[in-house]
């Protein structure tokens, strides 16, 4: 079986047919589920690619060297030089791969010639396209372990005037739109020769201005594996996790670690999206793999040691603070952490731990002041109700007591007025006269009392 | 049943207005604790609105005192207002939805990043002030962030709208169901969802008045009679 039939596809050079077919048939032959029929096709793949490199650098160099032959001529007279090539165009790619291999067994044997056969008819198709730089772009950013060297983007760029680069300025930057997982140091780079910070919209800004740490340095080359898809799935996770959406980052994180275990990038974002939906068991676990690997990482350990305190194990918390502050003494996290953690144990033990002098934390903190400066002279209890003098007594109620003090004499002469009519006078109406007022009097007397504050 | 309204109620001990009268209506109630599984014991408006029994002049000081409140901060002036007011922060404040911009530009950036961000703001000293808070409790806080400062806030607007008769009793208790449920499924601790809203207090007035909120945050989980001494979260 050929490596095309692998790959379901005819014989070619276009790396984006290959790419294609190798990325439908990852769904059928999963490293998990059929890690044989993964590694036939993963082995397809990288010669086909291979290959497809190798035949148009070779295009190139022949073109280059003989720049009077024509491209129809070249054919027939490679052909004509190399009997051994076979005239059926579909398998003339696969004829060089599979002679590149022998060649590079037995660098000696030149004679196999067959450097120039891929001078197909697709020749002019190529010129143009190799000559984009998105194309360039593309085959730099797929390798992953030229992806992540200063040095190979510098090599794109280099040999550019300046008149070419600011040409294809605009091409770059919607290329890297599109592309953005790269480490630090090569946006830095990148940004140093298109001063890509200066855009107003380019979205990969914060990569370039802040180092989140997405290193390709823990991709080790002589693993066997997908790395292409486990970074675009690593990346993932990482802009999952910078858009807070912690479950759908470690849905990301747990696929890319189905393809590539060892990476402590990985293992740091997973750590961190699991302490953030309060799985602090699985967020101990993935950051105990991080520091396992890299034991000066000082987030790994204020984020366990922040895992173990919620989960009660204190101890540990303890130790994992002590790690972080030796490694960065002024790191607050760690300094309120530990006082916590100190604090909790020192309760669980009834006083016997002693605690390390903090420097840094001199700020308030609702949680950390709760626990040690809060005291319960801070509650307030309510007033006791004020017990009234006569002074406080008439203050409270200066409107409405000379009030209730006119009408009430008023109240009382129109009384003591009807008994003496009617004692000396007997003159009725006079007396019924006089008891409409008093009624008013007493109405409004009333509604005074009843206004008096008490 | 009393109980669970009592649970309900005591979500606003952490807003912005504080729960100082609130306790101060506790206190005021004979053996409120005591009496409080019992079947004759009755939610008085005093407990609804978390204020204490006042004489009337009292009385009309402070209602004086929520009405400037809920105008100044809330533009709530009315009935209309007050619901709209309500329907809003079901959505979300505009803190908690900066809250969460803020920490999602922090979430994957090491601490030393942080750090170097932090120092990048010197001119912006309010931005400064609130990237601070966020970095600070970032650990802290659950996937929620200060969502309780929005729980705490539309319960409280709720007891106020109530006491100044912008609302009906029966709708409060309605609401404040609500309320209890997503304070439920967002928190899984009175001391969680207390802190929370008070670090929202802390970003919604830019890190200033700490020490009051700091009073409050502390008097709401510690003072012998506040309902979180006396409730479990878990009710």
């Amino acid at each position: 079986m050929s490596i095309w039939d692998i790959l379901g596809i005819e014989s070619t050079l276009d790396k984006k047919v290959i790419r294609r077919a190798y990325t439908a048939l990852l769904k059928i032959y999963h490293p998990e589920d059929d890690p044989e029929g993964f590694m036939r096709l993963r082995t397809a793949y990288e010669q086909a690619l291979k290959g497809a490199e190798k035949g148009r650098g070779q295009e190139k160099q022949y073109k280059i060297d003989n720049p009077q032959v024509e491209q129809a001529t070249f054919y027939e007279t490679v052909l004509a030089e190399n009997p051994e090539i076979p005239e059926n165009k579909e398998t003339r790619a696969e004829y060089v791969i599979l002679n590149e291999a022998a060649q590079s067994e037995n660098p000696g044997n030149k004679e196999s010639g067959f450097e120039y056969i891929h001078l197909n008819e697709e020749w002019q198709r190529s010129e143009t396209n190799e000559s984009s730089i998105s194309e360039q772009l593309l085959i730099l950013y797929s390798d992953v372990f030229k992806r992540r060297e200063v040095y190979e983007w510098r090599k794109l760029f280099l040999h550019l005037s300046l008149f070419e680069k600011e040409r294809l300025t605009d091409e770059v930057i919607r290329f890297l739109t599109e592309h953005g997982d790269l480490p630090f140091d090569v946006w830095n780079y990148l940004n140093d020769e298109f001063a890509l910070s200066e855009l107003p919209d380019f979205q990969w800004k914060e990569l370039m201005q802040y180092d989140f740490g997405l290193s390709f340095e823990y991709l080790n080359p002589e693993n066997f594996c997908d790395y292409s898809q486990y970074v675009n799935l690593r990346f993932q996770a990482f802009l999952l996790l910078r858009d807070f959406k912690c479950s759908e980052c470690i849905e990301a994180g747990l696929r890319a670690i189905s393809i590539y275990a060892d990476d402590p990038v990985l293992h740091r974002l997973l750590g961190i999206a699991y302490y953030q939906i309060a799985d602090y068991d699985q967020s101990i676990l993935w950051l105990s793999k991080l520091l396992k690997a890299t034991d000066a990482d000082c987030d790994g350990f204020v984020y366990r040691g922040y895992a173990y305190y919620r989960t009660g194990d204190y101890e540990q918390a303890s130790a994992d603070f002590e790690r972080a502050i030796a490694i960065d003494p002024e790191h607050y996290d760690a300094q309120k952490g530990y006082t916590l953690t100190v604090h909790a144990l020192k309760k669980l033990k009834q006083g016997q731990v002693n605690e390390m002098p903090l420097s840094g934390i001199s700020k308030m903190d609702l949680e950390l002041d709760r626990i040690i400066h809060c005291t319960d002279e801070m509650l307030k209890w309510p007033e006791p109700s004020m017990k009234h003098t006569f002074k406080t007594y008439w203050e409270l109620n200066n409107t409405v007591l000379p009030k209730i003090i006119t009408f009430g004499i008023g109240n009382l002469i129109c009384i003591y007025a009807i008994i003496r009519l009617f004692i000396t006078i007997d003159f009725m109406p006079s007396i019924l006269v006089l008891l409409l007022p008093i009624s008013l009097f007493s109405l409004y007397l009333l509604k005074l009392i009843g206004d008096l504050e008490r | 049943m009393i109980i669970q309204r009592l649970w309900d109620l005591s979500l606003s001990m952490t807003a912005a207005y504080g729960s100082s009268k609130d306790i101060e209506g506790l206190c005021s109630v004979k053996d409120l604790w005591k009496r409080v599984g019992s079947t004759e014991f009755q939610l008085t408006p005093q407990l609804l609105y978390g204020m204490p029994v006042y004489n009337r002049l009292e009385q009309a000081g402070v209602k004086e005192e929520v009405e400037i409140y809920l105008r100044s901060s809330f533009q709530v002036h009315n009935a209309a207002n007050l619901h709209e007011k309500l329907e809003s922060l079901l959505i979300g404040s505009e803190y908690v939805l900066r809250f969460i911009e803020m920490r999602k530009t922090i979430s994957a950036m090491p601490y030393r990043e942080r750090v170097r961000k932090l120092q990048a703001m010197k001119d912006d000293e309010q931005e400064a002030a609130l990237y601070e808070i966020v970095m600070q409790y970032d650990l802290a806080l659950p996937e929620a962030g200060i969502l309780a400062f929005d729980i705490a806030t539309y319960v409280s607007l709720c007891r106020l709208g109530a006491f100044m008769g912008f609302i009906e009793e029966t709708d409060v208790y309605k609401r404040l169901e609500q309320s209890t449920s997503l304070a439920r499924q967002h928190f899984s601790s009175f001391e969680q969802y207390a802190l929370s809203s008070a670090v929202g207090v802390l970003f919604s007035n830019g890190n200033v008045n700490k020490e009051e909120v700091l009073n409050n945050y502390y008097s709401s989980l510690h003072h012998p009679y506040s309902y979180w001494r006396h409730l479990e979260w878990a009710q």
